[in-house]
């Protein structure tokens, strides 16, 4: 039986969604879950990474979270949450499509979306966001073709090539992305290979090879590229060919072609474009804060690149400015879905306290231990500079928002 | 489990989203860009590009990508509409 009024109503299921409903669920109060997928688990259910001789399996860990928010709370999956408001009983509406939920507590936790890589050709069918690939292949066993390239040297595309490695794919090879105006976000090739530089220091497992090559110092970059292969090297299941760059893509109904250009060690073209047949290509252009919600709401946000853009400022319970509306996971900053998973239980115990509830002094230091914790555990970080962004977010919100 | 594409039976796991299903049987097009009349198909899988829109049962604009197959569930494509033209008063 559904309450007249949850006391928190969770917009997403992913990994901070369901770990703040798991919270307050076993804290007793009544939670309605929203997600616009089919099935919970955000981005979470299709990640699958070796770490060291631990393999780290997203669709387990999903299991495991939905089991402890077991019968806890009402589900919506297939529902997108489409608006927030202020309701005139006071708490929160929210606009479910068919129904509206009326809520005490709102968490906002709807992850990241990928920032598009716009290039000649990108709206051709067969052309995939890499995270597409990621859902199709660890989700439903579904290879996205047979022979494709990944365009964009980043972190989320080499963590997806690595997951394809067992797709049997005939070749795929990891390009960089175009320059000119719609990747001017990107900054120059040069700028891009310095910010590979800067990630290979905490060497994930799948960039060992350009963490060996690229450990050179920035300003030996140059000297590292000169010797690069151009057939590039082989990076999980992939071949990084850093000194290719994907000019466009061709093909009628479907992609049938990539035009491709040699690029020496500065970044410049050299010599003239050619073409390589692919059934499938799949565009990294890495991943931003979803946060339309929050901006509805009216709560204080702050720009930081090291968080992958725009994010709410928080207090230490992960409570944004608008009373009464809480955020976790991605949509606080690109970090891994073990730190989603952390913030969750914090903004769970944030709501709860918000809700009346005592949370012992223990409880708070042990959630806050655990996002530590689940940072020092990351595979890889999304973005150069995390560190200096958590300082400058943390100043930011405290000034703004209170500690 | 049979479900129909523009009118032609076909058979496909339930419980799998529609864009995807369409997907693994070779199926890239989804529908056509309204304007420009360019085929599109499935993009970001996860319901924020509406690039792999079609018509379920009968109701416009479902994101295939999120709905999950169901037994006798009816999909079609989008064609794009007729372009706009003048025509002269009698
Ligand atoms: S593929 Fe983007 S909304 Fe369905």
């Amino acid at each position: 039986m559904s309450p007249a009024v949850y006391d928190a109503v969770v917009v997403g299921a992913g990994p901070a969604g369901l770990a703040a409903a798991g919270t307050l669920a076993g804290r007793g109060h009544s939670v309605l879950l929203v997600d616009e997928g089919p099935v919970p688990g955000g981005r979470l259910k299709a990640q699958w990474y070796r770490l060291g001789s631990t393999v780290w399996d997203g669709a387990q860990e999903v299991r495991r979270l939905v089991n402890g928010v077991a019968g806890g709370a009402t589900w919506r999956l297939g529902t997108s949450a489409q608006a927030i408001s202020g309701s005139a009983e006071g708490g929160f509406a929210v606009d479910l499509g068919r129904e509206t939920a009326r809520a005490r507590t709102v968490l906002i936790a709807t992850g990241a979306t990928e920032v598009p890589l716009p290039m000649p050709g990108w709206t051709m069918p067969g052309v995939l966001a890499v995270g597409a690939a990621q859902t199709l292949w660890r989700g439903w066993h579904i290879p996205p073709g047979t022979r494709g390239v990944i365009v964009g040297a980043n972190p989320l595309g080499f963590a997806v090539a690595q997951e394809l490695a067992d797709a049997e794919l005939a070749s795929l090879a990891v390009v960089m992305p175009p320059g000119g105006m719609a990747t001017a976000h990107l900054g120059s090739v040069g700028a891009q290979w310095d910010r590979l530089l800067a990630l290979a220091a905490g060497a994930p497992p799948w960039a060992k090879p350009v963490a060996r090559l690229l450990q050179a110092r920035p300003r030996w970059r140059r000297a590292a590229l000169r010797w690069f292969p151009s057939r590039g090297i082989r990076v999980a299941g992939a071949r990084l060919q850093l000194t290719r760059q994907a000019l466009a893509l061709e093909g009628g109904d479907r992609v049938e072609a990539v035009v491709l250009q040699r690029l020496d060690a500065g970044g410049e073209p050299v010599g003239a474009p050619w073409r390589e047949a692919v059934d499938f290509v799949l565009l990294a252009g890495g991943l931003r804060p979803l946060g339309e919600l929050l901006g509805q709401v009216g709560a204080a946000m702050g720009y930081y690149e090291g968080l992958g853009g725009d994010v709410p400022l928080v207090t230490s319970r992960l409570a944004t400015s608008r009373p009464g509306v809480f955020s976790a996971g991605s949509t606080l900053g690109i970090e891994s879905a073990r730190v989603a998973m952390a913030q969750g239980g914090l903004a769970g115990l944030g709501m709860a306290a918000q809700l009346g509830d005592v949370i012992p002094d223990d409880a708070w230091r042990g959630a806050r231990a655990a996002i530590h914790t689940a940072r020092r555990q990351v595979p890889f970080t999304f973005q150069p500079g995390l560190e200096g962004a958590h300082d400058r977010h943390r100043r930011d919100s405290a000034r703004e928002v209170g500690p | 489990m049979r479900f129909w594409l523009d009118g032609i039976e076909r058979r496909g796991p339930a419980g799998v989203p529609v864009g995807f299903v369409l997907f693994a049987q070779g199926e890239r097009v989804l529908g056509w860009n309204e304007v420009t009349g360019a085929a599109r198909g499935l993009y970001c899988g996860i319901g924020h590009c509406f690039e792999c829109r079609v018509t379920i049962d009968g109701i416009r604009d479902q994101r295939a990508c999120l709905v999950p197959l169901t037994a006798e569930m009816r999909i079609s494509r989008q064609t794009p509409p007729l372009p706009l033209t003048f025509e002269d008063a009698p």
